[in-house]
Formats: structure tokens, sequence, C-alpha cells
């Protein structure tokens, strides 16, 4: 018996690849996250970020803390927020990146659904990564920053090197979206 | 924000790298990184701006 490398369900791997680079990336906000199994391309829609949430909401929390007594630091505070805003742009990219090789009517093999699926798994968890780094390391620098002025070059220092982490998950995603090859179904 | 590097992404796709989709995926990535380098540099420059009013106030 043949295998058959392009059946009609491989097109669902790549949804599950849109999924997690969006799902994993950003998080949840409403809470009700409903089951993984439903890997469809809307869930992008109603599924707010997890990395970049942890991220916001954890440097958040430093913020509002200092923003009571130092109020003129806030603007420069909210750095981490920003940081953590990119890391769900890296999931969106992706996301848009796959989504655009998805077509009813061009053939889909197996080989590109796991490789679209393992490259949204591949940003989403980097974007994991980055946002609970970004939203630790934010939150404390935070506010040892309003007591020490000069804590804010280091504080910009070890958010980037946070957020590149991000950029590799971006990084391995892309290069691994160009192997997407759909030639031996067409 | 989110909309600078998608309308970024849509708009080199096909005018500046032929239908490449990675080389605009970067593009967009990049945009991303320079939103954020600008609020930073941004930031900096207010910060830097207060303090000469603050010491002629303390004055």
């Amino acid at each position: 018996m043949d295998p058959d490398y392009c059946p009609a369900w491989a097109p669902f791997l790549g949804f599950g690849g849109v999924f997690a680079s969006m799902a994993l990336s950003s998080k949840w906000s409403n809470g009700s996250f409903g089951s993984k199994g439903q890997r469809v391309l809307t869930m992008n829609m109603f599924l707010s970020a997890l990395g970049a949430a942890y991220g916001t909401a954890r440097s958040g929390i430093g913020i509002a803390g200092i923003g009571a007594f130092r109020p003129e630091l806030i603007m420069k505070a909210l750095i981490p927020v920003v940081m953590s805003g990119i890391i769900a742009v890296y999931g969106l990219v992706v996301a848009v990146l796959i989504a655009g090789g998805l077509s009813p009517d061009n053939g889909y093999s197996l080989y590109t659904g796991f490789v679209q699926l393992g490259s949204g798994i591949a940003v989403g968890m980097g974007g994991l990564a980055a946002g609970y780094a970004v939203g630790i390391v934010g939150d404390y620098c935070v506010r040892a920053y309003a007591q020490e002025n000069k804590l804010f070059v280091t504080m910009v220092l070890i958010l980037i090197f946070g957020e590149v982490l991000g950029l590799y998950g971006l990084i391995v995603a892309l290069i691994m979206n160009t192997k997407a090859d759909n030639t031996m179904c067409s | 924000m989110a909309s600078l590097p998608l309308t970024v992404y849509y708009a080199s796709v096909d005018r500046f790298f032929a239908g490449n989709t990675t080389y605009a995926a970067v593009a967009a990535a990049a945009t991303a990184n320079l939103i954020a380098i600008l609020y930073v540099v941004a930031a900096v420059l207010e910060d830097r701006a207060e303090q000469p009013d603050k010491q002629k106030k303390q004055e």
C-alpha cells in the first residue's frame, strides 16, 4: 500500500502551526482557552498572547508600583511593555507567513504541513520564553530603576538579550518555512 | 505597533522581494524592532528635555 504523501487533512497541520505561533507567543485574555484540538485559523483572532501577555502583565505590575511615587519615570519604564509587543508581532508575522501558503486549490503535502507546524511551534515557544524573561526582568528592573537611575542602561541591555530569544525563534521559523514544498502534490 | 509591520510585509512581498515571503517577513520584523528602538530613543530624549527644566526650577 503506497503511503499518501498529500492527504486531505494535511492543511490541518499548517493551521496548527498558525495557532501555535500566535497562541504560544501570545496569551489568552478572557480565560476561555478552549481545547487545543480546535486549531483553526479563526482562533487567532480570539486568543491574545501567552508570552507577550505575561511580559506585559508582569512588567505592568512593576510600572504600576513605581508610577505612584515616581511618575516621571513611567515613559522609560514602559520599555518592557514595548518589547513584549514585539514578541507578539513575531508570532503574528509567522502566522501571516504560514497562512499565505495555505490554499484549497493547490496541493498541500504532509511534509509542508509538518514543516509549518514546526515553524509555528518554534516561534511560539521562543516567544513564550522571551516573554517570560522580559516580564520578570521588566518587573524587578523597573522597581530597582525607581531607586537607582543608573540601572536604565542595564535594564535595556538585559531586555534586549531576552528579546533576541524570540528573534531566534522567528529566524528558525522563517528558515523552516522556506523549506515548505508542495511540488509532489500538484 | 501591529499594523505597521503587517503593512510593510504585504507591501514589500510583491513589490520589493518578487514574492519571496521570507525577506518580507524579515522586513516586517525589522520594522517592529525599529519601532521599539524609536520608542527607547524618544523616552530617553524626553527624559533629557525634562532635566534642564528641573535644574532651572530648583534654582
